[in-house]
């Protein structure tokens, strides 16, 4: 093999992104060479912080309405575990957040006394959606009764300027139990243009 | 499509802007466009190609692992390809850093040692890229947190040899040559003006100018205390793409404008996004401060 296609810093490389990924397991490299302004500890935090909190971050930014019904708390929590569960393998990001809906349904189920998760999945099922189909007829199948939870959680989004960080859940119209008591009919949502504008309708 | 050339200070494009920009069509004279946005077939590309009747774009891809330790990744290569002869941009443009190794990726931009051997082993993976696409790569210089024992040679010198092996041509984030120089206890401008001695107008097609943020260091307990906007004790920056451009990087734009002439720029917000309007508002603010 032509060593010009070996990485001459192929193992350093590999250390780096083991640090990185091993989160609050923080230590310094050999071969760093750091400022007074940043010692190698401060450093490799950076790189975790920006590993962590960009995932969470770009997630969120994909499922914005998900994140308002279960709080900032809870959703730092199940964002840091999907990433320990399921670290991104694919350069593209929107690959990585189109397989969260499945994950926090997965999680619900192997949780069920924790209702919350399955009723995000489904909110998360509709964000996806809604936030990544650019084009006229796309269909989405998805339970009427959380494209009811989301339409109301999205409207309560756009009136409050600013959010309760503790998570629209603990309203008592919008609390997951109330999603949960019986079986909901399926509905399909269909995109259409307007005025250079998507939106969706459901069929 | 129209095929003017980007010129002026314009605006990264954000697909949440998408309405705004559609139905006002705003004066930003131009938008650069995030290449990986583009690459699942979501009908992204058809908000693109309406964007396109009406202003010049480029493209910038963040996922392209350029200085990674694996092969380039043939699949997101081609589709990048694809991205780019479909949306006819002036250009498009990666970052000169490594983003993934194994089955890891990172999503973060990580920096690598400045070494003859390096040179070695990104020259035949620029000329893959080029030949797929068909015209010079422009790669990004970043911002990072800690150098290399190893490095051979500084950056806009290994730089500058890059560009003379492959043909390859640099986009400057201003930003972050402002935020390594500033962590690393160096002057900006005495950077730039090595930079401006390495590396000839002609190799530089874009500008990037964004905002970092200050991070204070208890140096006696060691706990991070966070961010704040006092910049004035002991700490450090971090590159955030997430705040107002600042003085001190309007001032290297000047600079640069100066040195080079006036290279096609715009404001990059990836983090802390704003409505468009007052995106827009900033961008308008900096043309009237380089101008003045």
């Amino acid at each position: 093999m032509n060593s010009k296609l070996i990485s001459p810093l192929a193992l350093e490389q590999q250390q780096m992104s083991e640090q990185i990924y091993a989160g609050a397991k923080s230590g310094s490299l050999e071969g760093w060479c750091c400022s007074a302004r940043i010692p190698e500890s401060v450093a490799l935090g950076i790189y975790q912080r920006n590993l962590h909190g960009g995932v969470a971050q770009h997630l969120q930014a994909h499922f914005p309405v998900m994140v308002a019904y279960i709080g900032v708390q809870a959703y730092q929590f199940i964002s840091a575990q999907y990433l320990n569960a399921s670290p991104p393998d694919q350069p593209i990001f929107t690959i990585y957040a189109a397989h969260f809906p499945a994950f926090l349904l997965e999680y619900g189920e192997e949780n069920p006394q924790q209702l919350i998760w399955s009723v995000a999945a489904q909110l998360a099922q509709i964000d996806f959606f809604h936030l990544n189909t650019f084009c006229e007829n796309q269909r989405a199948v998805v339970e009427a009764r959380a494209y009811q939870l989301w339409i109301s959680a999205k409207s309560f989004m756009e009136q409050s300027e600013s959010l309760n960080n503790q998570g629209l859940y603990r309203q008592l119209d919008l609390h997951p139990e109330r999603y949960h008591e019986q079986e909901s009919e399926l509905i399909t949502l269909v995109t259409f243009w307007d005025n250079e504008e998507l939106f969706f309708r459901v069929e | 499509m129209t095929d003017l050339h980007p010129a002026g200070i314009g605006l990264g494009f954000r697909f949440q802007h998408a309405n705004t920009i559609l139905q006002e069509k705003p004066a930003t004279p131009w938008f650069e466009l995030i290449a990986d946005d583009l690459l699942l077939s979501s009908g992204r590309q058809l908000v693109i190609d309406k964007v396109r009747e009406h202003y010049p774009v480029a493209l910038h891809a963040v996922g392209l692992n350029i200085a990674g330790p694996d092969p380039i990744d043939t699949d997101y290569l081609a589709a990048l390809t694809s991205v780019y002869q479909q949306t006819e941009p002036a250009w498009l443009s990666d970052h000169l850093c490594w983003s993934a190794s194994g089955q890891r990726q990172h999503f973060d931009l990580l920096p690598f040692a400045f070494t003859e051997a390096m040179l070695d082993y990104l020259s035949p993976r620029i000329d893959q890229v080029q030949q797929s696409l068909k015209r010079p790569l422009v790669l990004e210089n970043i911002s990072y947190y800690q150098r290399f024992k190893q490095d051979e040679m500084g950056e806009w010198d290994f730089t500058a040899q890059l560009m003379t092996r492959t043909g390859c041509q640099m986009l400057l984030d201003l930003n972050n040559l402002w935020t390594n120089a500033t962590n690393f206890d160096l002057d900006p401008e005495a950077e730039l003006t090595t930079l401006s001695r390495l590396i000839k107008s002609d190799d530089i097609v874009q500008i990037h100018v964004a905002g970092s943020k200050f991070h204070p260091y208890d140096d006696d307990n060691g706990i991070d205390r966070g961010s704040d906007h006092n910049n004035t004790g002991k700490g450090y920056w971090v590159d955030t793409h997430g705040e107002q451009v600042p003085p001190e990087v309007c001032k290297l734009l000047k600079a640069t404008y100066a040195a080079y002439g006036d290279i096609p720029t715009i404001i990059e917000r990836d983090n802390n996004i704003p409505s468009f309007d007052e995106l827009e508002s900033e961008r308008q603010q900096l043309v009237e401060t380089v101008n003045e």
